[in-house]
C-alpha cells in the first residue's frame, strides 16, 4: 500500500468567507455566499456569482504587500489560502515545501482590464509577464520569501486544483518532496463570466444543483489549499516540535488515501451521458484506496447545476454505488463554481466535514428529476455512524476528471 | 424565400467553417443536427449568436432553439417572421 | 526502479516539419520571430475534425498521430501536455471582440477552444483515450514539469506507456505585446519560435527507441549551493559521475540575460564539458526545452553531436552516450534532465 500521505494542514477563502472557521459556519447555517456582482465590472451584473468580499486593494493590506506591487487576484487569493494552510500545518521559515497549483486563466483579470494599454502604451506593461498561469504561481511562492524549492503548475480546467492535490501526492510517494502546499486559486473574471455565457449554462438565479429545474451555474472564485507529506514525516515534525516545547501532541488533519484522473474523452465541453469518465476517476481513486464503494459515506459531488453535467456525473455515481448510494451534496451552492480552485474548495470541505462529523446541505434543492438515482442532502446533517471516508468530484471541460478520496485518521494510529 | 435559404447557407458555411461545403451540397430539407449536416451543441450556441447577430431574433433557450435549427428551411422560415433587422 | 524510453518524436517548428534533417541540414534564419513550417493539415485530419481547430490544435493532432504511428502505440495509458499560454489565438480572439465589441454576441467556439486543457483533451477525443490526461504551465519549465509527471507515474508501475506533447504557438497580438518585456529580446540569431511536439514515451526499449530518459530534477531559486548539491545528488542516485557525461545542452536564446545565467551556473557545475544548444534553430517559447529534450534524444540515438550545435568550435566531437539537459526559466525554476544511449 506504500505510504500514506495526511493533510497536516488546510486554508480556504470563498465566497464563505476568509478561513476554515468561516467556511465551516456558513456551512453550518446552511448561508450561501452567492449574491450579486460587487466587485466585478461587467455588462452582466444581473448574474448571481460566489465572489470573496474582499477588494484587491483589502487583500493586498491584509498580506501587507504595497499598494503599488502588480498583482492579481488570482495570487492574492491563493496568497490568503496559502498562509493560513502553512500556519494550520506549523510550517516554519526554514523548512521547504513544494507547491502544485491549479489555475486556468491566471493573470487575465489584469490582462482584460488593461489589454488596450498593452496595445497602445507601456503604462501597464508591468502586468504583462504575470499573465500567465505560471506567474500567478511565482508570485504566490515569492510572497513567503525562500519557503517554496519546487513549482508546478497545473491547469485542467475546473479540475485543476483537484489534480493539483494529486500531483502532490505524487511528487510526495516518489520522494521529491517532503511537504507539499497543493490546491489551487482563481478569481471571476469577464473572460470566464463571457465566455460560460455564451455557453449558455450560467444561471440567473442562484444554483440548483442536481434539480429538476436547474438552469446552470454560478460563477464563483476563491483559493484553497492543503498541506501534504507523509505521516512519518507529520509525526516526525511534530516530535521535534514538542521536544523544542513548542507544540503539543498533534493528529493529521486526514488522509489522502485515494485519487484519480481519467478522460471522459466524449466532446469538448460535454460530459457523456453515461458518465464513463467519471465512474473511471471515482472507480479508480477506490482502487488506489483499496476501499469498497460500500465504505464511501459522503460524496461531495462537482454538482455545478448544468443538465448535463449533473445527469452525467448522477449516472456515474449510479453505476459505481449501484443502489447502495451514500450521502451525496454538491455545495455549489454555496460557493459558486469557482473553476480552478473548485477542487480545492470541495477539498477542504470534504476535510472539514470528516473533522466535525457533518455533512453539508445541497442548497436549492426542491424538485427531483424523475430519473435522478439519489436525492442530495436538502439539510445539513451529523453523521452517524461517524464519516470514515469522503470521496469528491472534479470535473473539467474536456473531460478531465479526477475524485479524489480522503479518510478520517484513525486515533489509533 | 430563396434568396434568404442561399444566403443563410453560405452564413452557416463561414460561421461553422463548413468551408469544404458549398451552398448547392447543402439540402435545405436535411437535417442539420446529428444526421444532415453532423452538427453539435457548439454548433447550436454558434447558430444563436448569428440569429442575433444577422436577424436581430433573440434566441434564449438552447434546447427550444433546437426546433428551430431542424434544417436551413425552418430556420429561414422563422427568420422571415421573426427578423428584427 | 522502472527507467523511461523514448520511443518515438514528431515535431511541427521552424526546421523542416516530421524529420530530422536539422541534424545535418538546418534551416537558418534571420529575423526575431519565426512560424512554424505547417503541413497540409487537410492531408492528415478529417474536415469534420479540423473545422473549429486552430493552428496549434491541429498540429497537436498531427504530431500526437505520428508520434504514436512512429512508436506504434495505439492507446498510451497516459496523455500528459505542457503548454505555457495554451491556444492564445483563441484567446485573443474572444479578449480582443469582448473588449472591443462589447460583452454580447460574443462566440462560444473560441471560449471553448482557449483553454489549456483543450489540447490534451482533444488528443484524448481524438484515439478515445480515458487515461490519466494532464497539463502542466509553469512558463519555461512547463515540459520539465510534464516530463517529471510522467517520469514519476512510470517509476511507480502506474503506466507503461505515455504520450507527452509540448505546445505553444504564437498570434499577432500577444506577439506584439510579449514584445513589450525584456525577455523576448532576442539578439545574435536568436528568435521567438513556436512549439510543437510529441513523444511517446514506454517502460521497454524496442527497436525504434530513440534513447533511455535516467532521471531528473527540478528546483525553485535554488542558489548555487543547493543547485551543486541537487546535481550531485541527482548523478549520485543514477551511479554516475559528472566524468560520464559527455555534453550539456542549455537553452541559450539570443537574449543577453537569459545567457549569461546559463554561462554562470555550467562554468561552475559543468567545467570542462561542451556546451551544446538547440534554440538557435527552433527559438524561444515557453515548451521549446520539450524541443531541446527531442534534439537530445536524437543525438544520443545516432550517436553524434553536429558541430552547428556545439557552442564552441574546438570541443571533441565524439561518440556521445550520456547527455544532460539542463533549463531555467528566467533564472527562478531551473532543471536538469538526464539522458543516455543505454537500453
Amino acid at each position: 500500500m506504500g505510504q500514506r500521505i495526511v493533510v497536516s494542514g488546510i486554508g480556504i477563502v470563498s465566497a464563505l468567507g476568509l478561513g476554515k472557521e468561516s467556511t465551516f459556519r456558513a456551512l453550518c447555517e446552511g448561508k450561501s455566499g452567492i449574491s450579486s456582482i460587487q466587485y466585478l465590472q461587467t455588462e452582466h451584473a444581473h448574474f448571481p456569482v460566489g465572489e470573496v468580499k474582499l477588494s484587491n486593494a483589502e487583500m493586498m493590506d491584509m498580506l501587507g504587500i504595497k499598494s503599488d506591487t502588480p498583482h492579481t487576484r488570482t495570487s492574492l487569493m491563493g496568497m490568503i489560502a496559502a498562509q493560513e494552510a502553512l500556519e494550520d500545518a506549523h510550517i516554519s521559515q526554514n523548512e521547504r515545501i513544494a507547491l502544485a497549483n491549479g489555475i486556468t486563466v491566471g493573470g487575465m483579470d489584469k490582462t482584460e482590464q488593461y489589454y488596450l494599454d498593452f496595445l497602445s502604451n507601456h503604462s501597464c506593461d508591468e502586468y504583462i509577464a504575470i499573465h500567465d498561469c505560471g506567474a500567478c504561481s511565482e508570485m504566490i511562492a515569492d510572497h513567503f520569501g525562500e519557503l517554496f524549492n519546487q513549482l508546478q503548475t497545473i491547469s485542467t480546467a475546473c479540475s485543476s486544483a483537484a489534480n493539483a492535490i494529486m500531483a502532490g501526492a505524487m511528487l510526495i510517494k516518489n520522494g521529491r518532496a517532503d511537504m507539499v502546499l497543493a490546491g489551487g486559486t482563481e478569481c471571476i473574471t469577464k473572460f470566464h463570466l463571457n465566455g460560460f455565457n455564451t455557453l449558455m449554462i450560467l444561471d440567473n438565479e442562484p444554483c440548483k444543483p442536481f434539480d429538476a429545474n436547474r438552469h446552470g451555474i454560478n460563477l464563483g472564485e476563491g483559493a484553497a489549499y492543503v498541506v501534504l507529506e507523509t505521516k512519518e514525516h507529520f509525526l516526525t515534525r511534530n516530535a521535534e516540535l514538542i521536544l523544542a516545547g513548542s507544540q503539543q501532541k498533534l493528529k493529521p488533519l486526514a488522509v489522502l488515501s485515494g485519487y484519480a484522473n481519467t478522460c471522459d474523452a466524449f466532446h469538448q465541453t460535454a460530459s457523456s451521458p453515461d458518465g464513463e469518465g467519471a465512474y473511471r476517476a471515482m472507480k479508480q481513486a477506490l482502487e488506489t484506496a483499496h476501499l469498497q464503494p460500500s465504505d464511501i459515506d459522503y460524496i461531495n459531488a462537482h454538482g455545478t447545476g448544468t443538465n448535463n453535467n449533473d445527469n452525467s456525473e448522477s449516472a456515474a455515481i449510479s453505476r459505481v454505488f449501484g443502489d447502495k448510494i451514500p450521502a451525496v451534496s454538491s455545495t455549489k451552492g454555496f460557493t459558486g463554481h469557482a473553476t480552478s480552485a473548485a477542487g480545492g474548495l470541495e477539498t477542504v470541505i470534504s476535510i472539514l466535514a470528516l473533522q466535525h462529523n457533518f455533512m453539508p446541505p445541497n442548497l436549492n434543492f426542491s424538485t427531483k428529476p424523475d430519473d435522478l438515482p439519489f436525492t442530495p442532502l436538502t439539510a445539513g446533517r451529523q453523521a452517524s455512524p461517524p464519516l470514515q471516508h469522503v470521496l469528491s468530484n472534479s470535473f473539467g471541460f474536456g473531460g478531465n476528471n479526477t475524485s479524489l478520496l480522503f479518510s478520517k485518521y484513525g486515533d489509533d494510529e | 424565400m430563396n434568396e434568404l435559404i442561399l444566403k443563410l447557407k453560405e452564413e452557416i458555411i463561414e460561421v461553422l467553417n463548413l468551408e469544404d461545403l458549398t451552398p448547392d451540397e447543402i439540402d435545405e430539407n436535411a437535417p442539420l443536427f446529428i444526421e444532415g449536416l453532423g452538427l453539435d451543441s457548439i454548433d447550436a450556441l454558434e447558430l444563436i449568436v448569428l440569429m442575433e447577430k444577422n436577424y436581430g431574433i433573440k434566441l434564449t433557450d438552447a434546447a427550444q432553439s433546437r426546433d428551430i435549427f431542424q434544417s436551413i428551411k425552418v430556420m429561414a422560415d422563422y427568420i422571415a417572421a421573426n427578423r428584427t433587422k | 526502479m522502472n527507467k523511461v524510453y523514448i520511443q518515438s518524436a514528431a515535431h511541427i517548428s521552424a526546421q523542416k516539419p516530421l524529420s530530422e534533417e536539422w541534424m545535418d541540414n538546418p534551416v537558418v534564419y534571420e529575423g526575431d520571430s519565426v512560424k512554424s513550417i505547417d503541413l497540409n493539415y487537410k492531408e492528415y485530419l478529417a474536415p469534420n475534425v479540423a473545422r473549429r481547430m486552430g493552428k496549434l490544435l491541429k498540429r497537436a493532432l498531427v504530431c500526437a498521430r505520428m508520434a504514436m504511428k512512429r512508436a506504434k502505440v495505439e492507446m498510451p495509458d497516459a496523455i500528459i501536455t505542457a503548454t505555457g499560454l495554451g491556444c492564445i489565438e483563441n484567446t485573443e480572439h474572444f479578449l480582443d471582440a469582448m473588449t472591443r465589441e462589447g460583452e454580447t454576441l460574443l462566440n462560444p467556439t473560441p471560449f471553448m477552444q482557449s483553454t489549456h486543457n483543450t489540447i490534451g483533451s482533444s488528443i484524448a477525443l481524438d484515439i478515445k483515450c480515458h487515461g490519466y490526461n494532464s497539463h502542466y504551465s509553469q512558463k519555461h519549465t512547463s515540459f520539465d514539469c510534464a516530463l517529471q509527471d510522467a517520469f514519476i507515474q512510470f517509476q511507480n508501475g502506474k503506466i507503461q506507456t505515455a504520450l507527452l506533447n509540448a505546445h505553444d504557438e504564437s498570434s499577432s497580438v500577444f506577439d506584439s505585446i510579449l514584445q513589450h518585456i525584456d525577455c523576448w529580446h532576442f539578439e545574435n540569431g536568436g528568435f521567438k519560435g513556436e512549439t510543437a511536439i510529441s513523444m511517446a514515451l514506454g517502460n521497454q526499449p524496442t527497436p525504434e527507441t530513440l534513447c533511455r530518459m535516467e532521471d531528473m530534477m527540478i528546483c525553485y531559486r535554488p542558489t548555487m549551493p543547493v543547485l551543486q548539491k541537487e546535481l550531485q545528488k541527482l548523478l549520485e542516485r543514477n551511479g554516475l559521475t559528472i566524468h560520464d557525461l559527455d555534453a550539456v545542452f542549455i537553452g541559450v536564446n539570443g537574449n543577453a540575460e537569459n545567457d549569461n545565467v546559463y554561462y554562470a551556473c555550467t562554468e561552475t557545475l559543468f567545467p570542462n564539458l561542451p556546451l551544446a544548444r538547440y534554440k538557435h534553430l527552433f527559438g524561444e517559447h515557453f515548451t521549446m526545452s520539450g524541443i531541446g529534450f527531442y534534439v537530445v534524444a536524437t543525438c544520443l540515438q545516432q550517436g553524434r553531436l553536429p558541430e552547428h550545435l556545439l557552442l564552441a568550435k574546438e570541443n571533441p566531437a565524439k561518440q556521445v552516450k550520456c547527455i544532460v539537459l539542463y533549463n531555467h526559466s528566467e533564472n527562478r525554476d531551473h532543471s536538469m534532465i538526464l539522458l543516455s544511449n543505454k537500453k
